[in-house]
């Protein structure tokens, strides 16, 4: 909000440089944003928080400043000479009535009418008041209206009296379909969940958001009606919203105006009005209010040593009692251990012992608080986030840029990657902020793949990214989504190197997390890779799964993206599940210090013939002292017959307490030779 | 030949020493090493003929010709270090080719971290130094977690579904990590302190300070007796370390959320300027209520941090947009 440093003067003596008074301002709650100089004036940008509506027109920024600089508010002019009867004779209810209609929408309603005003040109005073705060004067009675909700923040609203329909004035729902011109040209069409002023033909005013055009306030005006009302907040921002249209007046109604000001506003507004023109006001007000409205709030109790509890610092209680005073609580009474205090009507945030301690707080000086060390406290190591850390480590070591997208992802595209990992209907968002993304993602890749796009088209030649983050899944049974720790990685390359094996590449990188994490053994002795037939959205024949019994933990392949040449390959593992699996006890294993024989074997069997099951029947053969088993190499071509293919490996045999002899090596391969002959066909290849 | 091997290998050690005493540089003393101990040197040459002897000789001739081996490498060590060149042969006598050993070396594929990870793993571990621990909630909320038991009150402007990415029913993309106190407090009975990072959702217009996805990290603390000067403590403590440079200015400034009391904003002033970087506050006795925590016994603070603000303040990132585009020449930096 926009504040003058002379409006403020006109509430309170201060002498203060204006860099001063912003600085002070900021550090009890009100930050100012900017400081601009308007002649010998300077006006202020203030942030209001949304629990301060009071903070809405200068006098509430001025007792701030009164109470902070510990000096009067001066005192408020609200007095006017009132007439019992107009011209014709009419008291103020032979001119206009109130029915409010609905009063779970305006808890209070005042009106208040003035005649043989002479609509002028307002005094330069008040043209300059509002000027320096960005308000065009229009006449004196509308700068009058603005000028009291700009100084007491209570919107105010003059009507035409001689151009109102009446003499009755009903607050009632709009109807459906409801015509009314605003007062700023446009031309709205009203919901049943609006609230509306109306004479007896029409509505003249949108409640607590604009007045209507056809009653506006004009230099022929002699006679005008002033509502001064109470709207509640959340029917005026849920009308403002609807019909986009917002207003000093709306601004203030949503945030909730005092209820007290209602009348206090009127009379001020008739005061200025008495003082600049010859303007007579009729004796009265018409007044609704909502029963209890006005209720007196209960005393809230404060306790000097709960201050010091959550402040850690002992304000002294004249300090104490003179800032509430001053901020305009009363003290209703008071014990040796607290005191009750009863909160002024334009401070509605403050009911609890805590919004007081806070008042306190921040007018004491929340920077004068001391510091305070907390004692030592050690945390247990975690686990799981040691070993995501050690994932992450070991992509950025294998030369993976981190990447970081978006948890949205866009229903369709690339839908057969999303659906491997989770059949159904994706979590729909119901108001993305771009239309592709209007999901949340089932599967990293999508995202990551489009960031590979974008580097490709941009001359990046070879990218390597990584991400890990979340996906979201949805179970039967389950009302909310399952959300899975994902890894995925991304390799794509423009200009393959010739010999380099992209599919062994992405798929050693699997290999290297899930000896990392150290897998327990039956989650280790049941995990597989198998081909992927179809259906994975990678390219055919290039997929491979990772299955854990019938549950899926990792995909990996080659895919097509649009506009981008070479070659590209992705993988992506359900890394919080694997975490589920790794042991985090780990312990030395005796290893045997003799020398150990290796054997070479190279096989030759049909070319279906997986690398898996070959490597299987070697590790299921339990031959003596094997140790390790090692792919060297496969090969198709001239020196083999046509469908088929050499397959070599090779095997580590080492026993614990001797140096292994050839010999008895020997009789192990032979074995295996026969199981591979007969299971596979293999022959040895010479 | 039994005597006269005997007499060659005093021959061998006698002229091999001379001639070590004689060179003059290494490659003289290569000469000999080679001469006599190499492959086909006067050494390997008399052995070779081992098995001509009696068997009863041989294992006396082994025994001796091996002390003339010692002999000779001991000489030709001394003379080595005397003649203080390089104690091994050439690099191409060992099958090492020359090369300008002034050539830029072969640098290994080197990924990176993203910047927004750099950063949160700093801050975590700074917390932790000072006895945070790590708490983790779901990115999908409900309205009772997002809001309600933040003292959000059902007509506040927070609540719009506007302001928010609204799923089914109640779900919603929470809104702000605060959602992790609530879940930590639901769970686990006091004293706390943790902090949780992690993403958050508002469908804010993007320019460049503003996503509608970025990432928090939220801390919490809840003991019996902890005030406000605890936060300022802890608040300054992290930023000291975080930042590591003089002038380096804190100051909380009173401001209002609805789940902290007394709140403010976390100003910081680093490199000239004045920065928010993020709110923080004493937890409103009303968030203890709703979890069941005695306001009257345990107190405690709470705060939120923007760890976007802090990557793009310490690398000097212009926009914020930077940080997800994900091109590999803006991520590469961070490696």
């Amino acid at each position: 909000m926009k504040v003058s440093l002379d409006w403020l003067r006109d509430h309170v003596e201060m002498d203060l440089p204006v860099e001063d008074v912003a600085y002070k301002l900021t550090m009890c709650g009100l930050n100012c944003e900017a400081i601009e100089a308007n002649g010998t004036d300077h006006v202020l940008e203030l942030e209001v928080t949304s629990n301060r509506p009071d903070h809405l027109g200068h006098r509430g920024v001025a007792r701030e400043l009164a109470c902070i600089l510990d000096v009067p508010l001066k005192p408020l002019g609200l007095d006017f000479p009132e007439v019992a009867k107009d011209t014709v004779g009419n008291a103020l209810d032979e001119v206009t009535s109130i029915e409010v209609d609905d009063d779970d929408r305006c808890g209070r309603y005042t009106a208040r009418v003035a005649f043989d005003v002479d609509v002028e040109a307002s005094p330069d005073w008040l043209i300059r008041r509002l000027e320096a705060i960005g308000l065009r004067s229009i006449n004196i009675v509308v700068d009058l209206t603005n000028y009291v909700m700009m100084d007491l923040g209570q919107p105010l609203h003059a009507f035409d009296l001689d151009l109102l329909e009446g003499p009755e004035i009903i607050v009632r729902r709009a109807l459906r379909g409801e015509h009314f011109d605003a007062i700023d040209g446009t031309e709205l069409e009203l919901d049943s969940d609006d609230l509306v002023i109306a004479d007896s033909s029409r509505a003249v005013a949108l409640a607590g958001v604009m007045g209507g055009a056809q009653t506006e306030v004009s230099g022929t005006t002699r006679r005008i009606m002033l509502e001064s009302a109470w709207f509640d907040p959340v029917p005026v921002r849920e009308t403002s919203r609807r019909l986009g249209l917002t207003s000093d007046s709306s601004h203030r109604f949503e945030r909730r105006v005092d209820v007290d000001g209602a009348d206090i506003a009127s009379r001020r507004f008739f005061h200025l009005l008495c003082r600049e023109t010859d303007g007579k006001v009729l004796a009265g007000c018409m007044e609704t209010t909502r029963v209890g409205l006005l209720a007196t709030p209960p005393a809230v109790a404060l306790r000097p040593q709960r201050i010091e509890k959550i402040l850690g610092v002992a304000v002294p209680i004249e300090e104490m009692n003179s800032i509430l005073v001053a901020l305009g609580f009363e003290r209703v009474s008071e014990s040796a251990s607290e005191s009750h205090w009863a909160a002024p009507s334009w401070r509605a945030d403050c009911t609890r012992e805590i919004d007081l301690i806070e008042e306190i707080g921040r007018i004491h000086g929340l920077d004068r608080v001391p510091d305070f060390s907390m004692h030592v406290r050690v945390i247990p190591e975690d686990q799981q986030a040691l070993l995501i850390e050690r994932t992450k480590s070991l992509l950025e070591g294998t030369g993976h840029h981190e990447a970081l997208t978006f948890s949205f992802g866009e229903e369709g595209a690339l839908k057969d990657l999303e659906e491997w990992w989770c059949i159904g209907d994706p979590w729909v968002v119901r108001n993305p902020v771009r239309v592709n993304e209007g999901v949340l993602r089932r599967s990293l890749l999508p995202g990551l793949l489009s960031c590979v796009r974008g580097n490709r088209l941009h001359g990046v030649d070879r990218v390597r990214l990584f991400e890990v983050a979340r996906v979201f899944h949805r179970r039967d049974g389950i009302d909310r989504p399952v959300e899975k720790l994902h890894l995925a990685w991304v390799h794509s390359i423009h200009d393959p190197v010739a010999g380099a094996d992209p599919c062994r590449e992405i798929r050693g990188i699997a290999d290297a997390v899930l000896e990392m994490l150290r897998l327990d053994n039956s989650a280790r002795s049941s995990m597989t890779w198998n081909p992927v037939s179809g259906g994975s959205g990678m390219l055919p024949e290039t997929a491979a799964a990772l299955d854990l019994s019938s549950e899926r933990l990792g995909l990996l392949g080659a895919v097509c993206i649009d506009g981008v040449s070479g070659e590209t390959w992705c993988g992506e593992m359900d890394l919080g599940t694997l975490i589920d699996h790794a042991k985090f006890s780990h312990r030395y294993s005796e290893f045997s210090r003799y020398p150990g024989v290796r054997r070479d074997l190279n096989i030759v069997v049909e070319e279906s013939v997986l690398w898996r099951d070959i490597s299987s029947e070697v590790e299921s053969a339990q031959l003596g002292h094997f140790e390790e088993l090692t792919f060297v190499d496969v090969y198709q071509g001239k020196q083999v017959p046509r469908g088929q293919k050499s397959v070599t490996f090779s095997m580590a045999f080492r026993a614990s307490d001797r140096s292994l002899t050839r010999e008895e090596v020997d009789e192990s391969i032979d074995g295996l030779m026969q199981r591979l002959k007969s299971r596979f066909q293999a022959q040895l290849r010479t | 030949m039994s005597e006269g091997s005997q007499v060659d290998l005093e021959t061998i050690q006698s002229e091999a020493l001379q001639a070590i005493e004689s060179a003059s540089d290494a490659s003289g003393l290569e000469l000999v090493r080679v001469g006599v101990l190499g492959k086909k040197g006067s050494l390997k040459q008399i052995l070779r003929s081992l098995g001509q002897l009696p068997p009863e000789q041989r294992a006396s001739f082994g025994a001796r010709a091996n002390v003339v081996k010692d002999t000779v490498e001991a000489a030709l060590a001394a003379a080595r270090e005397r003649l203080g060149g390089p104690s091994a042969a050439s690099a191409t006598s060992r099958g090492i080719a020359q090369t300008d050993v002034t050539l830029p070396g072969r640098v290994p594929h080197r990924g990176s971290r993203h910047p927004v990870q750099l950063v949160a793993s700093r801050m975590i571990n700074i917390f932790g130094n000072l006895g945070f621990q790590v708490a983790d909630g779901p990115e999908v909320e409900d309205e009772w977690h997002n809001f309600t038991g933040l003292n959000i009150p059902v007509d506040h402007i927070a609540r719009d579904p506007a302001e928010n990415f609204f799923l089914e029913d109640d779900l919603l993309m929470r809104s702000q990590t605060s959602t992790v106190q609530v879940r930590v407090m639901e769970s686990t009975p006091p004293p706390l302190r943790i902090i949780a990072p992690g993403k958050v959702f508002r469908p804010d217009t993007v320019d460049a300070t503003h996503s509608y996805m970025f990432n928090q990290l939220e801390g919490l603390v809840i003991d019996e007796e902890i005030n406000f000067g605890h936060l300022k403590a802890t608040l300054l403590s992290f930023f000291q370390q975080l930042l590591q440079e003089e002038g380096m200015k804190l100051r909380l400034r009173p401001s209002f959320f609805p789940f902290t009391e007394p709140s403010a904003e976390v100003d910081l002033f680093w490199r000239g300027d004045w920065m928010e970087m993020g709110g923080c506050g004493m937890v409103d006795p009303n968030v203890l209520e709703a979890v069941g925590i005695d306001p009257e016994k345990w107190t405690g603070f709470a705060f939120g941090l923007g760890i976007e603000r802090v990557a793009m303040a310490s690398y000097n990132i212009p926009d914020i947009r930077y940080l997800y585009e994900n091109d590999v020449r803006f991520l590469q930096q961070f490696s």
